[in-house]
């Protein structure tokens, strides 16, 4: 304990703690002001009858349609190669067009209805998809002359938007920048119960009560973290999945990960003394967070869920995750994860103080 | 080490007042707003590509973390005034 | 082996000799199945399932409660000093677990009289029965010796068992589903080992963790 009547020099603050001031502004400043690639929101109508032209109403977004008006290309895809060009592409202004086309009355598959995708191509905005903009119900009369007009149009030399900008996807749209906000709290829990794990084996092995402060510290921010990533996931699940909760997995893995945590927090307020508090709450969180493990990365990967990365794939790869993302996003964690190392400390600090005083 | 104690936000918002009812006033005005717009309401929340979603999901973490952090400053102010005491 | 098998004895002498022991466990599984079938009144294949390890986990739960309050401290200590902490873990898992089976035949033959059988893979749920009763007996157990510690003895071992409990009753649930026929998976083999490795993992646990929680 220092002295408090003798002025003391006040300790300049560590370099991590700038790291994660300077990395989290950046992050923030990134994650919020870095435009979409353009993209559609939508297209009407939504179905049609086979046989039928099609004028269809398309919305874009973050789109420059007026430049170069005339060099827009369209196409419906039914799958691969199986394409139909449109006639004719109409500008209104920069966020609307008007394309046109002739649905064949013949479909080279047999179904009861088919989806097709709406495909953009433009100089400037590069080329956008729409997946199953149209739904198109079978003709009643069928005209096998006109299977050729399937075949007949190719998508070909689609332009690619160069630069440092997010994917349009089309439910998240902008939202697809919650993965620096949302998607961090969960690592950063995830890191600070394993911290705390990691502590109550010092305690384990050493005895130090005041390892089981710090690991009592990283605990509750560990749970701030946590219910902040289920708050925010909710709130995005809300207007995404059109469910605060959908009985995801992953929520309810996180959810289940939040009580085991939460019952640590009521254990531990139960028992009056503190040797025998700390021994307890150390052996408890050593056995929870094992426990944990199975829970939030094996059982997840076994089953279908909403979130990326499920079904065996790894979690956070491949095409959810861009090269331009992945600048921003592994920064966030690192910040995220530092912050709340940041906010744990000042708790145990404090907690430590109380104790001693 | 001496904390000039009106530098506080918790004191000045304790002891001052006006400030408290500026933030009642401001909180009532927000609430105000909100109604207007209808924050709550989906098409609101949807509309310029859900942009309201990330600034709804920003706001969560930065004023949870920010009660969190006052929180975390009264804890602190209440020992310093124990060991005062002392 | 042989000082274990003494503690289990004691252990179930101890319990016959309070009848109302295990007639109560038999009367807590009938009562509870008799009420969910009340509000049910039909149980299809899936609901079966669900019902059965809604009331298993209770069961276990209630009866487990007492392992260590049944002793006085003054016998525990005698305990601490005559044994090795994992002899005791050991004798009590073992109780448990024999009580847990009988839990689970009890509640299954209930189950089988008053909604029908609906097993298509018997087996199987037998083989998950025994594997859960284990696995249960011993996460039960050493949740059991962390909540004797504090003062609100049953619902603490409740608030800290039951979330813990989740993972291995997911992986219950879905071999059930598969001894009952509900699911199209043929295949439960990923299941069996997912659960056999979260019931090993725990076991790890709680020999490393047993013999350092009891020790006060």
């Amino acid at each position: 304990m220092q002295n408090p009547s003798q002025p003391t020099k006040p300790s300049s603050i560590a370099l991590w703690k700038w790291a994660a001031i300077i990395i989290l502004v950046y992050v923030f400043i990134a994650g919020w002001f870095v435009p979409l690639k353009p993209g559609i929101i939508e297209a009407s109508p939504d179905r049609t009858i086979a046989g039928d032209q099609l004028i269809l109403a398309v919305k874009g977004y973050n789109s420059h349609f007026m430049k170069d008006p005339d060099q827009i290309r369209a196409w419906m895809r039914l799958k691969g190669d199986t394409v139909i060009k449109a006639l004719h592409v109409e500008v209104v202004d920069d966020r609307h067009l008007r394309a046109s086309f002739y649905i064949p009355s013949v479909f080279p598959i047999k179904q009861d209805a088919y989806p097709l995708t709406l495909i953009l191509d433009h100089p400037t905005d590069g080329s956008s998809v729409l997946p199953n903009a149209v739904f198109v119900t079978p003709a009643a009369v069928e005209d096998p002359a006109e299977m050729g007009l399937w075949t007949r149009d190719k998508i070909d030399h689609i332009h690619k938007l160069e630069g440092f900008r997010y994917p349009f996807r089309n439910i998240l749209a902008e939202t697809i920048r919650n993965t620096y906000f949302h998607v961090p709290m969960w690592f950063t829990m995830i890191i600070l119960f394993g911290i705390s794990a990691w502590y109550s084996l010092k305690y384990y092995r050493q005895g130090l009560i005041i390892d089981d402060n710090i690991s009592t510290a990283f605990v509750k921010v560990g749970l701030v973290f946590g219910m902040l990533g289920l708050v925010t996931g909710m709130l995005w699940a809300k207007n995404t999945w059109n469910a605060y909760w959908s009985w995801d997995v992953k929520q309810n893995m996180s959810a289940i990960a939040l009580l085991i945590y939460s019952a640590l927090m009521v254990l531990r307020s139960s028992i009056e003394d503190d040797m025998q508090k700390a021994r307890l709450s150390a052996g408890y969180n050593m056995f929870a967070f094992v426990l944990l493990i199975p829970l939030l990365f094996i059982i997840p990967r076994m089953t279908d869920s909403l979130h990326p990365g499920n079904g065996g794939n790894p979690a956070m790869g491949g095409e959810d995750l861009d090269n331009t993302m992945r600048m921003v996003f592994y920064p966030a964690v690192i910040g995220w994860v530092l912050l709340g190392i940041w906010i744990s400390q000042l708790v145990y600090r404090v907690d430590i103080l109380k104790r001693n005083q | 080490m001496k904390l000039n104690k009106s530098c506080h936000i918790y004191t000045l918002f304790q002891k001052n007042m006006k400030v408290r009812s500026a933030f009642i006033f401001m909180m009532i005005l927000v609430v105000q707003v909100a109604q207007a717009q209808q924050v709550f309401s989906p098409d609101y929340m949807r509309s310029i590509g859900k942009i309201y979603v990330v600034a709804g999901v920003t706001l969560i973490i930065l004023l949870t973390l920010l009660i969190y952090m006052i929180t975390l400053d009264r804890k602190i102010s209440k020992l310093e005034k124990r060991q005062k005491h002392e | 082996m042989g000082r274990i098998w003494n503690l289990v004895s004691t252990e179930a002498r101890i319990e016959l000799r309070e009848r109302f022991a295990l007639a109560g466990i038999l009367l807590y599984v009938l009562s509870s199945s008799f009420i969910v079938f009340s509000i049910w009144r039909q149980l299809p294949a899936r609901e079966w399932g669900l019902t059965f390890w809604v009331i298993f986990l209770f069961s276990s739960l209630m009866a487990v409660l007492k392992t260590f309050g049944r002793e006085s401290e003054g016998r525990y200590f005698y305990y601490y000093t005559l044994y090795h902490p994992l002899e005791l873990f050991a004798a009590k898992v073992l109780y448990n677990a024999v009580l847990l089976i009988f839990i689970f035949f009890s509640l299954w033959f209930v189950l089988f009289v008053m909604a029908g059988n609906h097993m298509v893979r018997g087996w199987w749920f037998l083989v998950t029965g025994l594997i859960a009763s284990v696995g249960l007996s011993i996460l039960l157990t050493l949740i059991s010796s962390i909540a004797i510690k504090t003062q609100q003895n049953a619902s603490m071992t409740a608030i800290l068992a039951l979330p813990l409990m989740i993972p291995i009753l997911i992986n219950l649930l879905r071999l059930t589903s598969y001894s009952l026929g509900t699911t199209p998976d043929q295949n439960p083999w990923n299941e069996v080992t997912l659960l056999a490795s979260i019931v090993s993992l725990v076991t790890a646990m709680s020999l490393w963790l047993f013999p350092y929680l009891w020790r006060s």
